[in-house]
């Protein structure tokens, strides 16, 4: 088997998605194995919008063996306890979905029935009482989980990290080339393929230089170098469930108090809705990322862009330019002997923070089914299965927010009230609604806290919650649960500031708060 | 929403009797509140005097019905043990002998599963072997015991007993443990419907009508009166049963799965005695045949007759069918407690109210016939590749060619069952996680080897299972 191994690979492109792949094949596969390398041009300009992530990251940089602290610092990197939704089922309305569960099962059943059974009792509370991340993030508070502090919700904090996707890519690109990739500078100007099976085998850059490999991965970005301009592979356009198909980002400075102190350095994203689509804000240790997502069939790009800039927590830093997409994915992620990774595979728009997990998620997968040279289609039939069932299913999750509103001030939200639904979503809707449970797919990335979350951020209601909870009485149930919440509050006080904490183990140079 | 008023279980099987304590014991707690009354109309349909099987999460099924293990040791016949040893399931290569048991193999090395590094210790040295991972086995084949063990850094923590018992004492145990639940003895002649269709009553032999607002058919009368489609499971051909008793024949707490051509012998120990089941395929084994197999004790034994396969829905309207109504297998999954246990959660989680509600009934649906059909495959792994489905085949392809158990919602089958099945039959992954070449060889070999220590250390200092076999059997036979 050994002298049938891949023994080349070229990636092309060097943003967020080009560095991690081969950040991760060639820590995993080690130097002897294949020689990869990696064809980036200086005068493209990466995306990089994708600066907030999800709890998954933990477990990429654990495959890399990276020291957090450094990698925090190294990246003005911040962290994350959720998201904070904004004027989503009503203006005025505010709800923070958690990395982390609700409260504590009890008798087999989930929190979540007898949080909803207390609603009916009268008892005016929010679920976010009942979660560690929510309650600090209140107060911008962090810490690490203390593993020692058995028993207590400060054993299991979970969290993920805003950074810089820029400097992301350039400390990765550091790691990568010490354990043995080359960078090759240039752009692609040309492809040569296989004439009976139509495979790749080698690339040509503007400077003349010709290139072959074994197996290419595409990390081009939205143009798809390989898999959309070379293979035609084409395109499963998702407009009509996610109608948003511009974005306008910028970077902004924090907004200084009289005494001259940063406000707003929130451990969470925040997702505002506006008129038109909904405003990202991402804040670092040196300044806030955000951006305006939105559809301009319902409103010009130029208002838009005022909208932006009038929503700045302080003065923006870079001019704010514009990006187009279309929500959806390539038909086949791996064709051929080409595998697609990142915005070259697909987009779905950052609300859930989901691109970087899709890019760790794609190259796991590719590791889990990495090609020899027979190229199995088995393999490459599975990558293609799993890559668009996890499409999916986060699209449904993302169609949960713009569908689930109660909003009818703009006719974007008239739309989003009417968007088709795909089956699934409307069965989760039905047995949600009847009984408040969630319908959970098998490997679906969003669990049952997150859907719950969601779902009652948006207002939805069920009509009645799982009859187990009968079996503690109304007493014992509030008592309960005043419990929990107490637990709750008092752990979130023994956790410091977030500027507080990074002050001490991870601020870089540019750190700015205090 | 309005409470049910009236809950009717229908039969006399385990199953009905499950329901029947497991609900009693939920509406004895809801004080009436989603629920007023639950009867059992006892049919006189013949049970089988049979043993079954159950994982250690059978512990809190019990445990919500106010029962504890000394109780269904005394008064069950139950037994515990820790897997099932079986022999000559090789598909043409090896003898196919190999352990099944309740627990992992091995710990976590790094990201990767553990088993890659079974097939990883085998292309590097050229011997491994798996039992030498799983404490569960190691137990299970030595013939030692435990109590659970909860220290998180013992081999031995993720380690739990399962149960035999007998069916019939089983059922007499539940008849004590279902409180507020009323009995009607009676035979079953009819049903009637209201203006919607749903069945509002039923009607016993001697006129007598019994009304409510919903049913569960733990017997399988009201499921076939009302024509819900039955459909066959492809590729499980074993039709009929024999059981008979026999003497302890083994000191261990374990099962022994035996294949014979054309079906299998499965032998277990509950409480006096050895269960001994031939499971086959009347094509292949005729009657005498089969008696012959059971030797003398197989002569008087009575036959049982079933299909593999299951109905197309379970809930439908105001009916929920449970157990051997909702569906058969031949048991080799030693599945059937286990899954009439997760019948009833999940039907508690989707309660109904007096309206008809169908996105509950779809529900419940989805997940049960999914569990049943996970529950069918996991049965076809253990035959010839003749008579697999397409999932199982995409299950084993990927597998050999990746090292990957791929893991579904609502499997009754762990990753270990998974696990100990594929490499049981011989069937190996070709390549490992390439995770695990970032280690270094040599460390890791030393830490298999002291993984493979610890376990054989922990296990030898353990008592043998004999013992408190001895205990359990002598405590059951005073009470008795």
């Amino acid at each position: 088997m050994r002298e049938n191994r891949i023994q080349s690979i070229i990636i092309i492109g060097g943003g967020t998605a080009g560095w991690m792949t081969a950040a991760a094949l060639s820590k995993i596969l080690g130097k002897d194995y294949a020689d990869i390398r990696l064809v980036e041009s200086e005068q493209i300009a990466t995306v990089g919008v994708g600066e907030a992530t999800i709890p998954q990251l933990n477990v990429f940089n654990r495959l890399l063996g990276l020291d957090e602290n450094d990698f925090v610092r190294q990246t003005n990197g911040s962290f994350k306890l959720g998201i904070e939704f904004v004027d989503w089922a009503r203006k005025g309305d505010r709800y923070f979905h958690p990395f982390g569960p609700y409260g504590v099962d009890m008798r087999g059943v989930s929190f979540h029935a007898y949080w909803q059974k207390l609603q009916t009792l009268g008892v005016v509370d929010s679920i976010s009482d009942y979660n560690l991340m929510s309650v600090a993030a209140r107060e911008n508070r962090f810490m690490r989980a203390d593993r020692s502090a058995k028993n207590s919700p400060i054993a299991n904090i979970s969290y993920a990290f805003h950074f810089d996707a820029s400097l992301y890519a350039k400390f990765l690109r550091r790691f990568s080339e010490a354990h043995g990739v080359t960078r090759v500078e240039g752009k692609v100007v040309d492809v040569e393929q296989n004439p009976e099976n139509g495979f790749v085998t080698a690339i040509k850059l503007e400077n003349g230089e010709r290139l072959e490999a074994e197996l290419f991965i595409d990390c081009s970005g939205f143009r798809g170098v390989l898999i959309e301009q070379v293979l035609k592979t084409g395109y499963n356009d998702w407009s009509k469930y996610l109608p948003n198909n511009r974005a306008w980002a910028t970077q902004c400075e924090y907004h200084r108090d009289e005494n001259g102190k940063t406000v707003g350095f929130t451990p969470f994203t925040r997702a505002t809705a506006r008129e038109a689509g909904w405003q990202w804000r991402i804040p670092l240790q040196h300044r806030i990322g955000t951006g305006y997502v939105f559809s301009n069939n319902f409103v010009d790009e130029e208002k838009a862009r005022d909208t932006l800039l009038q929503n700045l927590d302080g003065k923006y830093i870079q001019e704010p330019h514009l990006i187009k997409f279309v929500g959806g994915h390539r038909k086949k992620f791996w064709n051929k002997n080409v595998v697609a990774i990142g915005l070259a595979a697909g987009f779905m728009e950052p609300l859930e923070s989901t691109s970087i997990f899709l890019i760790q998620s794609g190259i796991a997968k590719l590791l889990q089914l990495f090609p020899d040279k027979d190229f199995e289609p088995a393999d490459r039939d599975r990558f293609n299965t799993l890559s668009t069932n996890e499409y999916e299913y986060i699209r449904d999750f993302l169609v949960l927010h713009f569908n689930a509103t109660e909003r009818d001030d703009t006719p974007y939200w008239d739309y989003c009230r009417n968007i088709p639904l795909p089956d699934r979503l409307k069965e989760k809707y039905e047995v949600f609604q009847s009984r408040g449970r969630i319908f959970r797919e098998d490997l679906e990335l969003f669990n049952d806290t997150s859907w719950f979350a969601v779902m009652t951020g948006q207002r939805m209601q069920s009509r009645s919650y799982d009859p187990v909870v009968e079996m503690l009485t109304d007493e014992e149930l509030k008592a309960r649960l005043h419990d929990i919440k107490d637990v709750i509050y008092r752990s979130s006080q023994v956790m410091p500031s977030q500027a507080e904490f990074i002050k001490r183990h991870c601020a870089s140079p540019e750190f700015v708060h205090g | 929403m309005t409470a049910l008023r009236h809950l009717v279980i229908i039969g006399d099987s385990y199953a009905a009797w499950m329901a029947a304590a497991f609900l009693g014991h939920s509406l004895k707690a809801l004080d009436g509140r989603q629920l007023t009354q639950v009867s059992v109309v006892a049919t006189d349909a013949p049970q089988s005097r049979r043993a079954l099987s159950a994982p250690p999460s059978f512990r809190a099924f019990n445990a919500r019905i106010g029962l504890n293990e000394a109780q269904l040791f005394t008064a069950a016949k139950a037994l515990p043990f820790y897997g099932s040893q079986y022999d000559g399931f090789g598909d043409g290569t090896g003898s196919g002998a190999f352990w099944r048991a309740f627990g992992d193999y091995g710990v976590r090395l790094n990201t990767a599963p553990f088993h890659h590094f079974l097939t990883w210790q085998a292309q590097q040295t050229g011997m491994v072997d798996i039992d030498d991972y799983a404490p569960a086995v190691k137990l299970a084949a030595s013939g030692r015991f435990t109590p659970p063990v909860s220290a998180m850094e013992s081999p031995l923590s993720g380690v739990g007993h399962g149960l035999n018992l007998d069916t019939a004492a089983y059922r007499r145990l539940l008849k004590t443990a279902s409180p507020m639940v009323r009995v009607i003895e009676g035979t079953l002649s009819g049903f009637s419907r209201d203006e919607l269709g749903r069945v509002s009553a039923i009607q016993l032999e001697g006129g007598q009508t019994v009304e409510a607002d919903f049913f569960i058919d733990a017997d399988g009368w009201l499921t076939e009166q009302r024509n819900v489609p039955f459909v066959a499971a492809v590729g499980l051909s074993h039709d009929r049963a024999i059981e008979v008793g026999a003497l302890h024949a083994d000191e261990r707490a374990a099962n022994h799965i035996t294949a014979v051509d054309g079906g299998f012998m499965l032998r277990r120990p509950v409480g006096g005695e050895d269960r001994i089941r031939l499971v086959y395929d009347s094509r292949q084994i005729d009657t005498d045949q089969a008696r012959n197999l059971l030797g003398d004790m197989g002569a008087e034994a009575e036959i049982e007759t079933f299909v593999q396969g299951r109905r197309t829905a379970f809930w439908q309207d105001n009916v929920l069918s449970i157990g051997e109504a909702s569906g058969v297998l031949d048991g080799i999954g030693l599945h059937e407690l286990m899954f009439v246990q997760h019948e009833l959660t999940q039907f508690l989680a989707l309660f109904p109210d007096q309206e008809s509600r169908p996105e509950l009934a779809r529900e419940y649906n989805r997940v049960l016939t999914q569990s049943f059909d996970r529950t069918a495959d996991f049965a076809r792994l253990h035959y010839a590749e003749s008579g697999w489905s397409e999932s199982v085949r995409q299950k084993v392809s990927y597998f050999r060619s990746r090292g990957y158990i791929q893991m579904l919602d609502d499997e009754t089958a762990s990753e270990a069952d998974f696990l100990s099945l594929l490499w049981g039959r011989g069937i190996r992954p070709e390549r490992y996680d390439r995770t695990i070449d970032a280690l270094d060889k040599a460390l890791t070999l030393k830490r298999l080897e002291q993984m493979r220590n610890i376990i054989n250390h922990e296990i030898n200092r353990l008592p043998s299972f004999a013992v408190l076999r001895q205990q359990i059997e002598q405590a059951a036979s005073g009470r008795a």
